[in-house]
């Protein structure tokens, strides 16, 4: 096994697409004293839900890899 | 997943922190009364500060910062007096409000006492726990949820555990657990070791939900075969923000109370009422607490008991786990919730408002949700469970509480056959 696991791959990955503002008014989210961002997993969708401490917004926001509509019936 | 520097403001707890600002607004036990009967004065640690509690002659009660202002020797091996605690060392005498009213060894006329001021909190004692609260004035109302004072045999279970208190509070909004930890995992390892585990666990969940509330969140499940009128879904139970949670079933009443001891160490305690209709419930002169050993002889964890099995994996995890490398997914939108919420108080706090919970009116009781058909299990077999099979079997009173569960039954199924 080698020094970097799929581990560390998914915590770079976070890193990288964790909002680091709000959606709705622009404030930072990623610090200790901003709001707070938690991934979590849906299938293989990856989901950040967010809380914006300067204006109280909250919401989810989704890391999309490919666009899928849905199928003609 | 978190940032590590989240994650960081989550978890440290100390004076100046952001989380330990929040938990400052809060009171919690630091000793059984019991303990301060039988001696009057204790070391206690709490939010990573330590501290000197005691109870003077007359029955009140009073916790310091631990060291003496003097000369920095611990006040938990002082003097209790009537006024006060003494230091042992030289003899400086302070008030529970932290006021040196007395330097034997400084001349008569001196105003020197009047320029020393111990660090003193305020501390009560409620339902066989002494509460201590060491944030800022004015201190709110000790809160009197229904399990601390409510009729019934207690019981309390307690111990000591080497990890952070918020890993066990993440336990509290996760449902799926129950299923696995103390439903496939007992049933394995009793198939192991030949006995027979509990079957209330192992059914599955079908739904579960979060509702943040007044007192912190209320959680519900729906198991497979259940529908939505019964209590498992309709009442639920709380976690009560931001260190407890309130859980039962059968006629057995619990809180289960997390306190924050310091960073990596948390006094895990299990508060429990009995209480069956029917059956004179025997008096207790002293409420009796007890250690729940949670590691065998050679450092195993024990974890044929569902308490065990909860303490293995909060241990497990670490002193204070890693959030950079889980991997959570959305079984574990309770954790979210909770994190969140965690998180919108610290800014509350940090804002000079009162965070969630804190109570400011005077009150009688509390009464919190809490479901008291449990897994739609048969109510005293349920109690026999719980008793028998998670940490009430190391209990003193252990045989008392299975009579007093069987006795109430056999009184319920003469009422129904009457």
């Amino acid at each position: 096994m080698g020094e970097r696991s799929w581990f560390a791959e998914d915590a770079l990955a976070h890193a990288v697409d964790a909002p680091s503002f709000c959606p709705r008014c622009g404030a930072g989210l990623t610090r200790a004293d901003d709001g707070l961002v938690v991934e979590y997993w849906t299938a293989d969708e990856r989901v950040f839900h967010c809380w914006c401490r300067a204006c109280g917004w909250s919401g989810d926001v989704r890391n999309v890899v490919r666009m899928i509509g849905h199928e003609a019936e | 997943m978190l940032t590590a520097e989240q994650n960081e403001a989550l978890t440290r707890v100390g004076p100046g922190t952001p989380m330990g600002e929040m938990l400052r607004r809060y009171w919690y036990p630091v000793a059984l009364t019991s303990d301060l009967d039988d001696f009057p004065v204790r070391r206690a640690r709490l939010l990573g500060e330590n501290f000197a509690v005691f109870k003077t002659p007359s029955g009140r009660y009073g916790i310091l910062g631990e060291l003496c202002p003097h000369r920095r020797a611990s006040l938990a091996y002082g003097m209790v007096e009537e006024d006060g605690l003494r230091c042992s060392y030289h003899g400086w005498l302070f008030d529970c409000s932290g006021a040196c009213v007395d330097q034997p060894a400084e001349p008569d006329k001196s105003s020197f006492k009047d320029r020393v001021q111990a660090q003193a909190g305020q501390a009560q004692e409620m339902g066989g726990l002494v509460w201590a609260y060491i944030g800022p004035d004015p201190a709110p109302e000790l809160p009197r949820y229904d399990v601390y004072v409510m009729e019934g045999l207690r019981d309390v279970g307690h111990c000591t555990l080497p990890c952070s208190w918020l890993q066990i509070m993440e336990n509290a909004v996760d449902p799926h657990h129950v299923e696995w930890l103390h439903g496939r995992y007992f049933d394995f390892l009793a198939r192991q070791k030949g006995f027979d585990a509990p079957p209330s666990f192992q059914r599955k969940h079908k739904k579960i939900a979060f509702d943040p509330f007044e007192h912190g969140i209320i959680k519900r499940r729906l198991y497979e075969g259940q529908s939505e009128d019964c209590d498992d879904w309709k009442v639920g139970h709380p976690l009560v923000f931001p260190y407890k949670m309130r859980v039962g079933g059968g006629y057995i009443e619990q809180m289960q109370i997390r306190v924050p001891v310091d960073d990596t160490t948390s006094w895990f305690i299990l508060y429990t009422v009995h209480c069956p209709p029917g059956v004179d419930i025997p008096p207790q002169a002293r409420i009796p607490a007890y250690e729940v050993p949670w590691r065998d002889d050679k450092g195993n964890h024990i974890t044929d008991y569902v308490e065990g099995q909860d303490i293995m994996t909060w241990v497990t995890q670490g002193p204070i786990t890693d959030r950079t490398v889980e991997h959570i997914g959305k079984s574990d939108i309770g954790i979210v919730t909770m994190r969140r919420m965690y998180r919108e108080q610290m800014a509350a706090v940090a804002e000079g408002r009162d965070p969630l919970g804190v109570i400011r009116e005077p009150h009688e009781r509390i009464d919190l949700p809490c479901e008291k058909d449990k897994f739609g299990a048969k109510w005293e077999d349920f109690a026999v469970q719980w008793i028998s099979q998670g940490f009430a079997r190391y209990s003193p009173q252990k045989d008392v509480l299975l009579k007093l569960h069987l006795d109430a039954a056999a009184v319920r199924d003469a009422q129904r056959v009457g």
